[in-house]
Parts: C-alpha cells; structure tokens; sequence
C-alpha cells in the first residue's frame, strides 16, 4: 500500500483551487476537443430541427434508433454519481473522498446530456411540453400520467433537482474556502454562493447529516430513474422488450457504465489538474474491486434475459434473438459487447497490479463504455425492427451522419461541461481532503502501522 | 500517545465487555460457548426428536405415489421455506468480509454456521425430485430452460444444490480451522483434544497459513455466492416459473434468491439475540452488530418490493391474458371467484407483502428503532413470516396447477389445505435447523475466536482535543 | 444585557484543545462557546456540543407536500378529462404510484437542502460574519467565546492563555 501523502490545509487549498484561482494553457487545451464536438452537434442538430426526422435513418417500424439508445446510454452513466457518492457515504468508505464530487458533477451533465436527446429526437423540439407539463388549462387536456414517457420526465426531472442540490450543497464550504482566498469579483460572488458559512460545529454537523440523509433519499431515486426509463420499452408488448427484469437490468448496466466512466475521469482529473496527491492508485484499484462485484451482478442480469428468450420459444422472439446473435451487423456487436463489458476487462482486473495500473485502468474502463454503448443497442434496435409480426414490416434502421453526429457531440458535451465546472469551482471538495487529514490515525502493531480513521460514534461500542 | 491507549471497550448496554486477553477469550468461547449444560441437552433433545419428523413427513409422502405432483405441493412449499430461510445466510458473512467490514467480524462465524445445513438440503430435496411433474418433453410443450433434455431438471438441480452444500462445508471448516486449532490447544478433556486434533490438520498459524487461509476463504466465499445464486435460479425456475403455463418472468429468480436473504438476515438477527439472551454471549453481538444488519435489513426489504414490483407493473400494463392469469394466480386470485377479501391467493399474497415488506418497511425505516436490538429482532421474526406466507403463495398455488404444459393458464386452481405428514414435514425440517446448529456449535466455536481477536486488535481509543476519540483500523 | 464575541485563533487542533481547556479553566462553558473550523472535527473534540437539530421534519414535511401534489396531479387532471388508455382505469393507482414516489421524493429532497441552510442558520449574502478570520481556511481553529460585555476581558485572557496565535473581538449581539 502507498503511503499517504501528510497535507497541510493550504497545500490541499492551492494544489486543488488551482484551476478556479487562475488560468493555465492545459485547461485550455483541454476545452477545446469537446467544445469542437459540441460545435459539430449544434450545427447537425440545426440541420435536423430545420430539415425534419428524413435526415435520420428512423423509419418504419424502427422509429427509435440512435437518440433514444444514446439517451438511455447517458441516464446510465448518471447512476455513477449517486452509486459512488451515495453507497460510499453510508459505508463510510474513506476512499470515496476525492471521487465524490466528480461523480456528483457527472451525473448532472450526463442527465442534462441525455436529456436533450429525446428533444432532438422529437423533431419539432417546442412540441415536446404538451405532453409533458399540465399547463393546457384552455383546452383541458392533460398529460397521459399512465404512460411511461410521462414517467420518464417526472423522474428525471426529480433525479437532476437532487443531484444538482446535493452537488450544490456539499460545495459551500468550498465557497467559503475561495471566499476567504480570492480577490476582486471572485471574493464577490464566491461570498454571495458561500452564504455566509462560517464553519461552525453546527454546520458541519448539518453537513454531515445531510450527506447521509441526502444519499438515502436520492437511492430511491436513481434506481427509479432508470427502471423507469427501461419501462418505456418494457411495459409495452414488443417481443424481446416486454421483459420483467428490464428494470434491474437496465439499473445495474447504468451503474457498470457509470462507474467505468468515473474511473475514466478519475485518470483525467489526475492527469490534466495534477491531483497525483488526492487520487491514487489506492483508488483505482478500490473502484476496480466494486466494479468486480458490478460487472458480475450486470452478468447474471444479462443472462437471465438471454436464457429467458429461450425459455417460451415463441417465434418472434426467436427473430429478435436471431438476428442479434446470427446476423450482420449485430453479430458482431453482439461479440465486442460481451468482449468488451466482461471478458477482457474482469479478468484483467482480477489481477492487483492492473487495478494499480493507472494507464490500464483507463483503457479498460473506456472498453467498458464501448461494452455499454453497444448493449444499448443490441437491446433496443432489433427488437424495434423486428416489432411486427408480419415479415414485411420488418426494416434495418442504418443510423445516419446527423444521428452520428449528434452521439458523439455528446460526449463532447459532457466533456465541455466537465472542464467548464473544472474552471469555477474544484473538482475535489478540499474540505473533505481537509477532514481525511484530521481523521487520519495509524495502530501499531508489532513493527507494522496499520492505516486508521477516528469514527465518529453517538455512543460508546464494544466494538 | 501510545501510552494513553487503551481497547474501546465502553459499553453503554449493560452488556458485560468484551474479553480484551486471548485467555479471557479462550475460557469464553471454548469452554464457556461450547458447555453442554442441562439445559442445552434438553433443547438437543427437543429438536432432534422434532428433527425426526421431517423424515416421517418426507416418507409418507413418497409412500402417497408420485404421479400426482399436487400433492407435493405442501412438501414444496416447507422446502423451499427452509431453503430460502436458511441458504442466504451465511453471505451475511461471505459479502461482509468482501467488503472488509470491521463490525461484523465477531458475528461472521454465526452466520457461517448455518452452512452445516447443506446436506440437509441435499437430502431433503432428493423426494421432491421424485414428486415433481417431469418438465420436459411434454406434450402439451412445456416451458423449461432445459429444452428437451430428458436429464433436465433432476440432474443439473442436484449437481447444483449439492455443489452449494459441499461449498458451504469446505468454507465452514475453513473459515473454522485456526479455531480448531485453538481447540485442540486449550480444550480441557482429553477426547476434545484428540478429535481435535485429527480436524486442526497440523495449523500453527505461519505467515503462509494465513495467507492461504484469507485466498481460501475469499475463494470459498465467491463460489459460494455465484451457486447461491444459481441454484435459485434452476429452483425458482424449474420449481415455480416452469410449472404454470404462460409464466414469462425473469425476475422471478433474483427475486427468490433477494427474498430468500431478506429472511436469511431476519433469521440471523434473531438467532443473534437469541444467543444474547440464551446462551449469554452478549457481548459479541453487540448494539453496533444488530444496527448494522438492519440497515442491509432496510436494503433488502427494498429490494423486495422493486423486484416483485418490476414483474408486477408489466404484467398489470401489458394486460396479455396469460399474464392475467399469472397476476390472478399469484397476487389477486380469481376475479370470477368471490371478493377480493375471501379469495386465498389473495390473502396469502397479503400476508406475503404485508409482513415482507409493509410492515418491516414502516418500522424499521426509523433510525432508533434500527439502533436497538429489539427492533430488529421484531422486524425479523415479521420478515420470517412475511417469508413463509411468500413461499406458501408461490409454491402451493403453482404445484397446484395441474395442467403443467400449454400455452396460458385456463383457470386459478382451487387453495388446498395441508395434511397431516406436511404439518409433521413442516416442524421437523424447521426443527432440524437449530438441533444441527446447536450439535454444530458443541465442536466449532460459534463465535470465531481469531476474527474477534482481530477485530479488538484494530480498536483503539486514542485522546483527540480535550477528549476521547475511537480509532478504527483499516488494513489494506 | 449586551453580548460580545471574542474570537482566538489557533493554529493548530492540540493548541485549539489547550485554549478550550483554559476558557473552561476560567470558568466558562461549552454554551460560552463555539470552534470555527475549516473542515469537521470529531464531535466535541473541543468540548463544545451542537445543540439538538430538527433537520429530520424537513424531509417528513417535504414527502407529504410532493405526495399530496403528485395525488392532486395525477387524480385531478385524469378525473378532469376521464379518456381510456390502453383499457387501464381512469384511476390507474399502480401509474399514480409512479410518480407519487417521484414527487415525494422531490420535495423531500428540496426541503432538506432548505432544512441544512435553515438549521445552519444560513444564508447570509454579506460574508462569514463579523467575527471570522480567513486563516480559518488555511487550517487554523477559531474558538469564539459569545459573552457579556463585563467578561469579554476574561475570555480574552483565557483565549490568550491557551496559545492563541491571534485574539480578534467586536461587538455584536445584544
């Protein structure tokens, strides 16, 4: 085990406020490959709005294609912030402290990224809020509550308030930090958003409680929230899709994305803002070993809905099953997918030094989310295509530039609004660097010093 | 610093503290735990004469033919009970020590105790094999994972349930053997000393013995975590999902094996007080103890209704017949048939939701009532019973279909009260649970010596600003 | 009668423990006083205690207003305009339950957030206060001593006393 850099208070403030306090050509640099994505996005989505749904490949029956698998792809990658942040908080992990924020801050831009798509994929985007919102006093019609693309909505809406709160929230004293420390506008604004927080045993009392009281409400909510998403293809009755274990499924391949993904930022944040003294290879290979245990549960998920195709043998779900393991293009899919999400990356992470090894982790855990990207589109598009029970309705939706376009646009815009926050406020909370420092104990025992925490208990244990 | 030290051994329970020496330890856990008193004869006793029954049960009901699998409905309905109840448990011990969880280490070896019923489940399930309609190549053509493979489901079951039991053995012992070691070095008589001797197989606790001993046990433990899961898998399966036609739900086996663990864990926070009050070993299941396991109480309580409810809300949305059906069979009873309130399936299904998850839910939500040990202990004996009531809706409403094959189910077969050999299969497989442990528990010490000792050595109280603060040590 | 803070400032946690020790030494108590810290410490580590909060009625108060709107949503707006979907009655409890779980949850988690600036006792735009030193972030504890104007002399000494690096004071509260 690595032994843990000793930080004083001011290292922790100038080695994690850098990016907020100053400018540096890196950060630029770093701005501007997804800013260009985004670009290219906002130009393919003008084409699209002004053109009409003929530019995408989208058509009948397959009326969902690469919006809607993208949009389920992105929701996915938002249960990592509250799984790490959430689950690491109430088992008191020690390791979650530097990851906490990232993840927070990723799962708001993931939903806002993911959001957009279904807009898009509207076609005539200002349309969309008649059936979402009950504001047709006039005419009294109202949203349909029991369909699920109400649901959807409603959840997300709910999920994004939380985490934006919860991100909102645990940054005050962080507020506080630049507030103290920074002049001009900065002291300015930073002192109106800190709130006044003075840094009170009260407070940090509070800040505590609502760490943990937060987490528990918001679970409920990510696991909803992509449950419900899976009920938009679930709770209707196409074959392949009308499937009960939809919604864990979806819920445990959101967290296997998600999670890779904040191992893919963590190898970021460290490169690109420094944080070799917050984010070690301690961390890697903590969130290896969970992603381990993840990756295993999405396994056994994923073969109950394999073996249960088998298990009616009804024929249209026979064609579905077909033409995603027999034939051309999802064949191939079909094989990278379960390469990439399980074979190759699991048993390389069985292995210590590659959990330890910063460089592979990165690659492994981007495989993961090509793994996961795939998934999406193996469960959603042969179904969609083969929805009909007459052969002559069946199509092959072949995604078009727009529609790609617009994808990889956006990973640029998760990326962008990554290094845009990076900018105003620090990635990692220093006053929970701050906190791990003063908890920080060892035990001896014989020769050898055991690492330890002080635990903070309301009573006096045994144990 | 150092010298200001000490054990965190403050106790605000009234509960005694916690041996600090591994003499205190020792006298406490093998001597004191392992006494067979009178009246740990006389429970020995009542529960292995009870224990018989379930023998006398399983014969009678072989000795009632098995061409008609309905009824065995009852028979199926105790087994997978037990099962369910008493399988899960020791991933109470098995997933905490993955996570390197330094709480739960003195109740680890509780949990892991109930291993020893693995061959009871072995042998118990061999009758009900026999009573089961056969699943494959029927005609009408039956649902079944097994396609047409006449070998299916008898043989991969049994590999599978005996694979889990053989697994669990090997883990127990494992996890057992520097304890045993310790009984062969401290035992008072000489017969303890010589039959433990043969079972310690020369451990003397070297730097490689304790490695290997930590693979072992990680080894053990995730095998035993993945045929867990798979044997609930073919059981729900083969045993429930296959048995009624036009049963579609893949959730189904996730939510026998999340329920199966949520009764598992109320059983294992019961036997924890149990030991508490009865056999005196306070001050190893302590408050922190039974906090901590009914938080994962609350998690699993959850997950409970998320798992029944993700087949629920697709059945109820897709409104296809032979999910009507499903929903009628399991959850409201025939809607032809009588009110809502008169209707079995109905009420086994209300007592299955009510005491699984409504009430537990409500109670234990709160954060004092999961900071006590009665409160949990409450809450587990409803889950238990929530648990039965779940098993008796599931397994004594499907076994009664006595159409096994087709497309749908035609029509909710009529409820059927139980016989006098299931009533006598009932108590003597419940009794065999505790008379096994408690035989288990006169050789293996049932709470683990080495894993409390290490437990107290990573507890420290160390002076921080004017007062005391409890540091807790985290290795690797 | 007028109250004023005095507020020593320590570098460090055992020098912070040392002047709790002497303002307790002098006769002062843990309501005397508070730390101002720039990241949590062990509860009471310097002999102050947190008064009782009651963060828990938020959340309770915050679900029963989401649950209560989400059942004016869903029944009202379906029993307004009673059209048959997918043959699911027009109150349909297992879709209603949908989003009342949604809702209730919203609004507790907006009222929480409300509850810890609240219980804080929070917000205040104009900065951290009068009283407040920015080394506080650096690392460095604050213990401020909330007293009556005639014992603000005492406090001062006693802060001084424990070590304080700095003993900064102004009037405030009456």
């Amino acid at each position: 085990m690595r032994n843990r850099p000793v930080l004083t208070a001011p290292q922790i403030n100038d080695e994690l406020l850098w990016p907020v306090m100053t400018l540096e050509r890196r950060h630029v640099l770093a701005f501007i490959p997804p800013f260009l994505l985004v670009l290219a996005g906002v130009v393919a989505t003008t084409v699209l709005v002004w053109q009409g749904l003929w530019v995408t490949g989208l058509q009948r029956p397959a009326f969902w294609g690469f919006f809607i698998v993208n949009f389920v792809f992105w929701i996915g990658v938002s249960h990592a912030g509250t799984m790490i942040s959430s689950i690491l908080r109430l088992t008191q992990a020690e390791w979650k402290r530097p990851i906490t924020r990232a993840a927070e801050v990723m799962t708001v831009f993931s939903l806002v990224t993911a959001l957009m798509h279904p807009v898009i994929h509207a076609g005539r985007p200002w349309r969309i809020l008649y059936w979402l919102l009950p504001y047709d006093f006039f005419r009294g019609i109202w949203p349909d509550i029991r369909s699920p693309l109400v649901w959807d909505p409603v959840a997300i809406t709910t999920y994004l308030t939380g985490s934006i709160l919860f991100v909102f929230t645990a940054l005050i004293p962080d507020f506080a930090i630049i507030r103290d420390h920074a002049t001009g506008w900065r002291r300015k604004i930073y002192g109106w958003v800190a709130l006044g927080w003075r840094g009170t045993p009260r407070q940090w009392q509070l800040q505590g409680i609502f760490g943990i009281l937060m987490s528990a409400l918001i679970l409920p909510v990510f696991v909803s929230v992509h449950s419900i998403v899976s009920w938009d293809f679930a709770v209707s009755v196409v074959p392949a899709w009308h499937v009960t274990v939809y919604a864990p499924y979806f819920v445990i391949g959101a967290v296997h994305s998600g999670v890779s993904m904040v191992l893919t930022l963590m190898a970021l944040m460290r490169w690109i803002f420094r944080l070799e003294n917050y984010i070690w290879e301690d961390h890697f290979d903590a969130v290896g070993r969970l992603l381990i245990v993840i990756a295993t549960l999405w396994l056994f998920f994923f073969f109950l809905d394999f073996s249960f195709s088998f298990f009616t043998r009804e024929e249209q779900e026979l064609a579905v099953m077909e033409r995603r393991l027999f034939q051309w293009p999802f064949n191939v899919i079909t094989i990278i997918m379960v390469l990439t999400s399980y074979v190759i990356p699991i048993p390389l992470w069985m292995n210590r030094r590659v959990r330890r090894n910063i460089a592979l982790m990165f690659w492994t855990s981007i495989l993961v989310n090509i793994g996961m990207w795939l998934e999406r589109f193996f469960l959603i598009i042969p179904a969609i295509e083969r929805k009909q029970q007459l052969t002559f309705l069946w199509s092959n939706y072949v995604p078009s530039l727009v529609e790609s376009t617009i994808v990889l646009a956006s990973f640029g815009m998760v990326g962008m609004l990554l290094i845009l926050f990076a900018k105003f406020f620090p990635l990692v909370p220093a006053w929970e660097q701050k906190e791990g420092q003063t908890f920080r104990q060892t035990i001896q025992i014989g020769d050898a010093q055991v690492d330890a925490v002080i635990r903070e208990s309301e009573e006096e244990r045994a144990w | 610093m150092a010298s200001n030290e000490h054990s965190a051994n403050g106790n605000s329970h009234g509960a005694p503290l916690p041996p600090a020496t591994p003499e205190e330890l020792n006298e406490d856990l093998i001597h004191e735990a392992r006494r067979v008193g009178p009246r740990m004869r006389t429970l020995l006793i009542i529960f292995g004469s009870l224990f018989t029954l379930a023998f006398v049960g399983a014969g009678m009901r072989l000795a009632s033919g098995t061409d008609d699998h309905t009824v065995w409905r009852y028979y199926a309905v105790c087994y997978f009970f037990v099962f369910s109840l008493t399988a899960g448990i020791p991933l109470a011990a098995i997933g905490l020590r993955m996570a390197r969880a330094q709480w739960r280490k003195p109740t680890s070896r509780l949990a892991e105790m109930f291993l020893i019923l693995g061959p009871m489940h072995v042998i118990f399930f061999i009758p009900l094999l026999a009573g089961a309609p056969p699943i494959t190549g029927t005609e009408p053509p039956h649902n079944t994972m097994w396609m047409d493979w006449q070998l299916g489901p008898w043989l991969p079951d049994i590999i599978m349930v005996s694979t889990l039991a053989i697994t669990g053995l090997g883990l127990l012992y494992a996890s057992a053997l520097p304890d045993l070691a310790a009984v062969r070095d401290h035992a008072a008589d000489g017969t303890t000393k010589s039959w433990a001797r043969r079972v310690a197989r020369g451990w003397s606790g070297t730097d490689r013995q304790w490695r290997m001993h930590k693979s072992a046990l990680g080894i053990l433990g995730a095998f035993y975590v993945a045929m867990y899961a798979m044997t609930h898998f073919s059981f729900s399966t083969d045993f429930a999902i296959s048995m009624v036609p036009g049963w579609k739900d893949p959730i189904f086996p996730a939510f026998h094996a999340v329920s199966g663990l949520q009764m598992g864990l109320g059983l294992f926070i019961v036997s924890m007080f149990l030991l508490r009050k009865v056999h005196g070993l306070g001050r190893y299941f302590e408050l922190e103890q039974f906090w901590g396991f009914s938080r994962l109480l609350l998690v699993l309580t959850l997950f409970w209704f998320y798992f029944w409810w993700s087949a629920f809300i697709l059945f109820w949305y897709g409104r296809l017949p032979h999910e009507q059906s499903i929903i009628a069979l399991l959850i409201f009873g025939d809607p032809a048939e009588s009110a809502l309130l008169a209707r079995p399936q109905f009420l086994m299904f209300a007592g299955a939701i009510g005491l699984s998850f409504i009430i537990p839910f409500l109670v234990i939500m709160w954060n004092p009532v999961r900071r006590s040990i009665v409160g949990p202990t409450i809450v587990g004996l409803v889950i238990i019973s929530g648990g039965l009531f779940d098993r008796l809706r599931i397994y004594s409403n499907t076994w009664s279909v006595e159409q096994v094959g087709g497309h749908a189910l035609e029509e909710v077969p009529a409820f059927a009260v139980p016989d006098i050999w299931d009533a006598a299969f009932f108590v003597g497989l419940l009794s065999g649970v505790p008379f096994l442990i408690l035989l288990a528990s006169r050789v293996i010490p049932i709470v683990s010596l080495w894993e409390t000792r290490e437990a107290l050595m990573m507890r420290v109280v160390r002076p921080f600003g004017i007062g005391n603060a409890h540091v807790v040590g985290k290795p690797d | 009668m007028a109250r004023q803070n005095v507020l020593g400032v320590y570098a460090d946690a055992d020098s912070a423990a040392a002047g709790a020790r002497s303002l307790r030494a002098a006769g002062f108590t843990g309501e005397d006083y508070e730390v101002l810290t720039g990241n949590p410490y062990p509860e009471g580590a310097f002999g102050d205690h947190p008064k009782r909060n009651k963060l828990f009625v938020f959340p309770i108060a915050g679900g029963l207003t989401g649950f209560s709107l989400a059942l004016l949503f869903t029944a009202g707006t379906q029993a307004a305009f009673p059209l048959v979907t997918g043959g699911k009655p027009i109150l349909a409890i297992p879709a209603m339950m949908i989003i009342m779980y949604e809702m209730s949850l919203l609004f507790a988690m907006i009222f929480t957030v409300m509850g810890v600036i609240f219980e804080s006792r929070l917000p205040r735009f104009s900065g951290a206060g009068p009283v407040y030193d920015p080394r506080i972030t650096l690392g460095y504890i604050g213990l401020l001593a909330t007293v009556e104007e005639e014992r603000i002399p005492a406090a001062r000494q006693a802060l001084q006393d424990g070590g304080a690096a700095d003993v900064v004071g102004e009037t405030t509260t009456a």
